[in-house]
C-alpha cells in the first residue's frame, strides 16, 4: 500500500513540475494568452448562433431547452480545453517522437515513461479560453441556483472525465508504437469530442451505447450536466467511476504492451 | 501553362502518398454530418416543414455542405503564411512565374488528391440511407449547380490567398485566419441555412461573399433559386472574384516590398 501511495503522490508532483515549467514557458509568448481567444470567440459565437437559430424554430430539442444545451456545449468544451492545456500536444508529439525515436530520450527520464510523454508539452495559453468555457456555464445555468455542493461535485466529475480522456488518448497514441496513423486516429477522436455537446436523445441506439461505453464522451459530459440540472441518478456517475478505473487499466495494460514492441531508430 | 500543370500533377501526387489521412478525413466529415442530420431529423420528429425544407432537404443540405467541406480542404492562407515565415518566399521570387497561379496549381492538385476519396465515401455512406436524399434530375441544375462549386472554389481560394498576405505584416496569423474561418462558416451557411438566421443576420450575409461557398450552392441544387437569381448570383460571385484579385495584386506589391528573408 505504501508505495503505492508513495507512487501516486510522486506522480502528482511530477505532474506540478511539468505544469510549473510549462507555464514559464508559455508566459515567454504572452501574446498568445490573448490572441487565442479570437478563434475561440469566433467559435463559441458560430455555435451560439447556430443553436439560438434552431430555439428560434423549435421551442426544445429531444426535450432539452436551450440552456441546458449551452450548459452541455461549455462543458465538452472546458473537458476540450482542458485536455488541449494537459496532454494532447504532448501526444501529437509522442507519435512524431516514435517515428524519429527522440522518445529515446524520454525513456532515459527517471520518471514513468508514459507520464514523462503524457505531460512533456502543455498548451497553458489556452486557460484563457477555458475561462471562456466557465463563463458560459455559468450564464447558462444562472437559473438552476447551484450551491457549493454541486460545484464541487460537477468539479470532481469534471476531473474524472478528464481522466478518462487521458486514458483514452493514452491508448490511441500508443498506437504509434504499431502504425504510424495514430495522430489521424487522434484527430478522429478530436471530431468525437464534438459529439458530447449534444442530447443522446438525438442519437441512434447503437449510437449512444458507442458514446456511453466505447468512446464515452456522453457519459462524461452528461454526468455534470444533470447535476446541473438537479437530477440526481446514482447509475451514471457509477458508470462514470467505473469507466475511470477500467479505461486506466486498459491503456496501462497498451501502453507496457506498446513499450516492450518499442526498438529505437538507433537500436 | 504547362509549368503550372506540372505543379498541379505533382501535387496530385504527393496528395495521394496520404491514403490513410484521407480515410481518417473522410471518417470525420462522415461523423460530424451524421451529428447534424440526426439533429436535425430529431427536429423534423414534431414538424414537417421549417421555412421551405423538409426531412429530405435538410439531410441532403448537410450532406452536400460536408461535401463543399472537403472541397474547401485545401489552405491557401496557411501555404503562403508558411513561405512567408519561414524565408520560402524568397524562391519564387526570382522564378519566372506568377505566385499566386503557383499556389493555386498546388492547392488545386492537394484537393483533388484529398476530396477524391473522401467524397466517394461520404457519398457511398449516406447512398445507404437513400430515403433521405433528394435527388435533382433536372440536368440545367445539376449543371449550375456544378458551376456554382467551381466558381466557389476560385473564390475561397482568393478569399483565403488575401488573408494569407496578411501575413506580410504580421508574425503570427494562425489565430486571425482560424478567427475568419470560424465566421465565414456560420456567413457562409455551413452550420444552419441563412434562411433560419435571425432577419438582421440574413441581410448581412446576402450583401457578403461567403453565402456563395455554401448556401448558394445548395440551395441551387435543392431548386430553391430561381434560373434567374442564379444568374445574377453567378455574376455578382465573378464580380467578388475580381474584387479579391484586384486587392490581392495590390496588397502583394506592398507586401513584398516589406518581405525580409534571412540569407536573402
Amino acid at each position: 500500500m505504501k508505495p503505492m501511495v508513495h507512487n501516486i503522490v510522486k506522480t502528482i508532483r511530477i505532474f506540478f513540475i511539468y505544469l510549473r515549467l510549462n507555464f514559464a514557458k508559455g508566459m515567454e509568448y504572452r501574446v498568445n494568452f490573448l490572441t487565442s481567444l479570437f478563434p475561440t470567440f469566433a467559435y463559441s459565437l458560430g455555435y451560439l448562433i447556430f443553436i439560438r437559430t434552431i430555439y428560434g424554430l423549435v421551442p426544445s430539442i429531444a426535450g432539452w431547452t436551450f440552456d441546458q444545451l449551452l450548459a452541455l456545449f461549455a462543458i465538452e468544451q472546458f473537458l476540450l480545453y482542458a485536455i488541449l492545456i494537459l496532454f494532447r500536444q504532448s501526444f501529437d508529439l509522442f507519435s512524431e517522437s516514435i517515428r524519429t525515436g527522440e522518445f529515446d530520450l524520454t525513456l532515459k527520464l527517471p520518471i514513468s515513461a508514459r507520464l514523462g510523454a503524457s505531460f512533456v508539452h502543455q498548451e497553458v495559453y489556452i486557460f484563457a479560453p477555458l475561462m471562456g468555457a466557465i463563463l458560459i456555464f455559468l450564464y447558462a445555468t444562472r437559473d438552476f441556483n447551484l450551491g457549493l455542493v454541486q460545484y464541487l461535485v460537477i468539479s470532481f466529475m469534471l476531473c474524472l472525465g478528464i481522466f478518462i480522456l487521458y486514458n483514452i488518448y493514452t491508448i490511441i497514441a500508443s498506437l504509434s508504437f504499431w502504425t504510424t496513423e495514430s495522430a489521424e486516429i487522434m484527430s478522429l477522436g478530436d471530431e468525437l469530442m464534438d459529439l458530447g455537446r449534444y442530447p443522446v436523445q438525438i442519437f441512434p441506439q447503437i449510437i449512444v451505447i458507442l458514446l456511453l461505453f466505447i468512446f464515452p464522451i456522453s457519459l462524461i459530459t452528461l454526468n455534470p450536466a444533470n447535476i446541473s440540472f438537479g437530477i440526481y441518478d446514482w447509475k451514471l456517475p457509477t458508470t462514470l467511476i467505473v469507466m475511470a478505473l477500467i479505461s486506466f487499466v486498459i491503456s496501462q495494460f497498451i501502453w507496457n504492451v506498446g513499450l516492450k514492441r518499442y526498438s529505437s531508430a538507433s537500436s | 501553362m504547362g509549368k503550372y500543370w506540372t505543379i498541379f500533377v505533382n501535387s496530385i501526387q504527393t496528395g495521394f502518398t496520404y491514403r490513410a489521412e484521407i480515410l481518417f478525413r473522410a471518417l470525420r466529415h462522415i461523423v460530424l454530418a451524421a451529428v447534424f442530420i440526426f439533429l436535425w431529423l430529431t427536429i423534423f420528429k414534431t414538424q414537417t416543414q421549417i421555412k421551405g425544407f423538409d426531412e429530405h432537404s435538410i439531410v441532403t443540405y448537410y450532406l452536400l455542405a460536408e461535401i463543399l467541406d472537403i472541397i474547401y480542404t485545401a489552405r491557401p492562407a496557411r501555404y503562403l503564411t508558411r513561405q512567408i515565415k519561414n524565408g520560402d518566399l524568397s524562391f519564387f521570387l526570382i522564378k519566372p512565374f506568377s505566385h499566386k497561379l503557383n499556389v493555386f496549381a498546388q492547392v488545386v492538385g492537394e484537393q483533388v488528391a484529398k476530396s477524391s476519396l473522401s467524397v466517394l465515401i461520404v457519398v457511398a455512406v449516406f447512398l445507404l440511407f437513400p430515403n433521405h436524399i433528394f435527388v435533382q434530375t433536372n440536368p440545367l441544375y445539376v449543371f449550375l449547380f456544378c458551376l456554382s462549386i467551381v466558381l466557389a472554389w476560385i473564390l475561397y481560394f482568393h478569399i483565403f490567398y488575401f488573408v494569407g498576405l496578411i501575413s506580410f505584416w504580421f508574425s503570427e496569423t494562425s489565430y486571425i485566419r482560424m478567427s475568419i474561418n470560424q465566421l465565414v462558416i456560420i456567413l457562409a451557411g455551413r452550420w444552419v441555412p441563412l434562411s433560419f438566421l435571425p432577419p438582421f443576420l440574413f441581410a448581412l450575409t446576402n450583401v457578403l461573399p461567403f453565402q456563395y461557398l455554401f448556401s448558394f450552392i445548395i440551395n441551387t441544387y435543392l431548386g430553391k433559386n430561381s434560373l434567374d437569381k442564379i444568374v445574377l448570383a453567378l455574376g455578382i460571385e465573378s464580380l467578388w472574384i475580381v474584387a479579391f484579385s484586384i486587392l490581392i495584386s495590390f496588397l502583394w506589391k506592398k507586401g513584398a516590398k516589406r518581405y525580409e528573408a534571412y540569407g536573402a
